[in-house]
C-alpha cells in the first residue's frame, strides 16, 4: 500500500505532510478540521485535472471536484483503508460524478479548457505556440474518444497511476486496462494522422460519448 | 502502430500532463469544500446532540411505564404469596362469622333502651372480643351494610298492624290484633336497615312480666 507515502502528483509539504492517509482519515472522522484540508491539499489537483479532462470543462471540474471531496467528507465513516488507497477512493467517487454529470449534460459538453500559462521561457514564441496548439489538439482528440479508453488515458498516460491501480478504480480487470489503454492510444494515432490531412481544426462542440 | 508513433503520442501525452500538472483549482472550491465540511460538522454534532435527547426520551418514557407496571406486579405477587394469616387483621376481620344471634322467644327481651328510653346500641354484638373470631380465608363483606360499625340492634314492641305499615314486613294476617317484639338493625341516622326477628307477645307472658 502507498497510503502512507506521499501522492507522486501532490502539492507541496505542510505540518501535517508526514502524517500518512490514513491516519488524516482517522483524525478527520474524529472531527479534525486540519486534517481534512490536508486530505483536500493533497488530492484536490490530481481530482481537478482527472475531471477537467474527462469533461473538457473547467465549471464542471471544479463541480465535480467541489462534489468528490463533500462526498468524501459525508462518507469518511464508511471509508476503509485496507481496500482501496484513499486516492484510488477518490478516483473512483471522481470518476462516477463525472460521468453522472455528463450523463446528465446530454453527453454534449464544449471545450471551455484555457491553456495555462507558460512560464517564462527562452525558447522560439513559435515553438511555444507549436506546442501550445498541438496540446490544445490533443486535449480534443482524448475528449472525443469514447470514456471507457479516455479514463485509461488520462489515468495512465497523464497521471501515472499503474495498471493495477487503474484497474482498481475502475473495477476492472489489469488485462482489461491494458487491452483498453492499446486501444485508445490507437485511436488518438488514427486521429492524430487524420488530422495533419486536414488544414483547418475547427472549434466547438465536442462530442463526448459516455 | 510504428514506434514513431508510439514515441510521438508518448511525447505529446508527456507534454500535455506537464502543462495539466500547472493546472491551479480555483480557491473557492477549497473555500466551498471546508465549508461544508464546517456545516456537516455541526449538522452532525446536532443530530448527535438530537439521538442523545432521544434516547433520554425514551428512557424516560421506559422508567414511567416500567415502575408502574413493577408496582403492580409486585403487588399482585405479594397477594398470591401472602401467608393467608394476616387475614385477621383485614377491615371487616372483626366481623364473626359463628352465626346469627338468637333470642329466644321465651325470655323478655331487654332493650337497651328499656331503661332510658332512648336506644342504646348493642354493644355486646359489635364490640364483645371475648371471643376470637374463627380465622377464615374469606373476606365478609357485609351486604347490603354499608358501614357495619354504625348499626344498633333496637329492640321494641308494636303493633301487629303496625309491622307491615312501619316496616313493610309481610304478614299472613296484617289486620289480626296483637303486639310483636322485633329486633331491628338501625343506623346512626336513624333509619331501619333490617329486621332481625319478630316475635308474637303472648298476653300471658306479657302480663308475667309486668309489661
Amino acid at each position: 500500500m502507498r497510503s502512507c507515502r506521499n501522492h507522486p502528483q501532490m502539492a507541496a509539504p505542510t505540518p501535517l505532510g508526514d502524517t500518512c492517509d490514513i491516519d488524516l482519515v482517522r483524525r478527520a472522522t474524529a472531527g479534525e478540521r486540519d486534517a481534512f484540508a490536508e486530505i483536500y491539499r493533497r488530492y484536490h489537483t490530481v481530482v481537478y485535472r482527472f475531471a477537467r479532462m474527462m469533461s473538457g470543462s473547467e465549471v464542471i471540474a471544479e463541480d465535480v471536484t467541489q462534489e468528490t471531496f463533500t462526498t468524501l467528507l459525508r462518507n469518511l465513516e464508511r471509508y476503509i483503508p485496507g481496500r482501496a488507497e484513499l486516492s484510488t477512493y477518490l478516483y473512483g467517487v471522481a470518476r462516477n460524478i463525472t460521468r453522472s454529470r455528463l450523463r446528465r449534460e446530454r453527453r454534449f459538453v464544449r471545450l471551455h479548457i484555457n491553456e495555462e500559462t507558460e512560464p517564462i521561457s527562452t525558447r522560439d514564441p513559435s515553438t511555444v505556440l507549436e506546442q501550445s496548439r498541438q496540446r490544445r489538439q490533443l486535449r480534443r482528440i482524448i475528449a472525443e474518444l469514447p470514456s471507457r479508453y479516455r479514463e485509461v488515458i488520462i489515468l495512465c498516460a497523464l497521471h501515472g497511476l499503474s495498471y493495477a491501480e487503474v484497474a482498481m478504480i475502475l473495477g476492472t480487470p489489469v488485462g482489461t486496462v491494458r487491452s483498453r489503454l492499446s486501444r485508445g492510444r490507437r485511436a488518438i494515432a488514427d486521429r492524430l494522422r487524420e488530422l495533419e490531412e486536414e488544414p483547418v481544426v475547427p472549434a466547438g462542440v465536442t462530442r463526448c460519448v459516455v | 502502430m510504428s514506434d514513431r508513433t508510439d514515441g510521438c503520442i508518448d511525447a505529446a501525452l508527456q507534454d500535455l500532463a506537464t502543462a495539466d500538472a500547472r493546472a491551479m483549482v480555483p480557491s473557492t472550491v477549497k473555500a466551498a469544500v471546508l465549508r461544508a465540511w464546517d456545516v456537516e460538522q455541526i449538522a452532525g454534532s446536532a443530530g448527535r446532540l438530537e439521538r442523545n435527547h432521544r434516547v433520554h426520551a425514551w428512557r424516560n418514557v421506559a422508567a414511567w411505564a416500567l415502575v408502574p407496571t413493577a408496582v403492580a406486579v409486585g403487588a399482585v405477587l405479594a397477594m398470591l404469596t401472602r401467608d393467608p394469616a394476616p387475614a385477621r387483621n383485614l377491615r371487616f376481620s372483626s366481623v364473626r362469622t359463628e352465626g346469627p344471634i338468637h333470642v329466644p322467644a321465651d325470655q323478655p327481651v331487654r332493650s337497651p333502651s328499656d331503661e332510658t328510653g332512648v336506644p342504646q346500641p348493642a354493644r355486646h354484638f359489635l364490640t364483645d372480643t371475648r371471643r376470637e373470631p374463627i380465622e377464615s380465608g374469606y373476606v365478609i363483606v357485609p351486604e347490603p351494610f354499608s358501614d357495619p360499625t354504625a348499626l344498633y340492634v333496637v329492640r321494641v314492641r308494636m303493633a301487629r298492624a303496625a309491622l307491615a305499615a312501619t316496616l313493610g314486613m309481610p304478614m299472613i294476617d296484617p289486620d289480626a290484633e296483637g303486639l310483636v317484639d322485633v329486633e331491628m338493625l338501625v343506623g346512626d341516622d336513624g333509619i331501619t336497615r333490617s329486621v332481625r326477628s319478630a316475635t308474637f307477645v303472648h298476653e300471658n307472658a306479657d302480663q308475667g312480666a309486668g309489661r
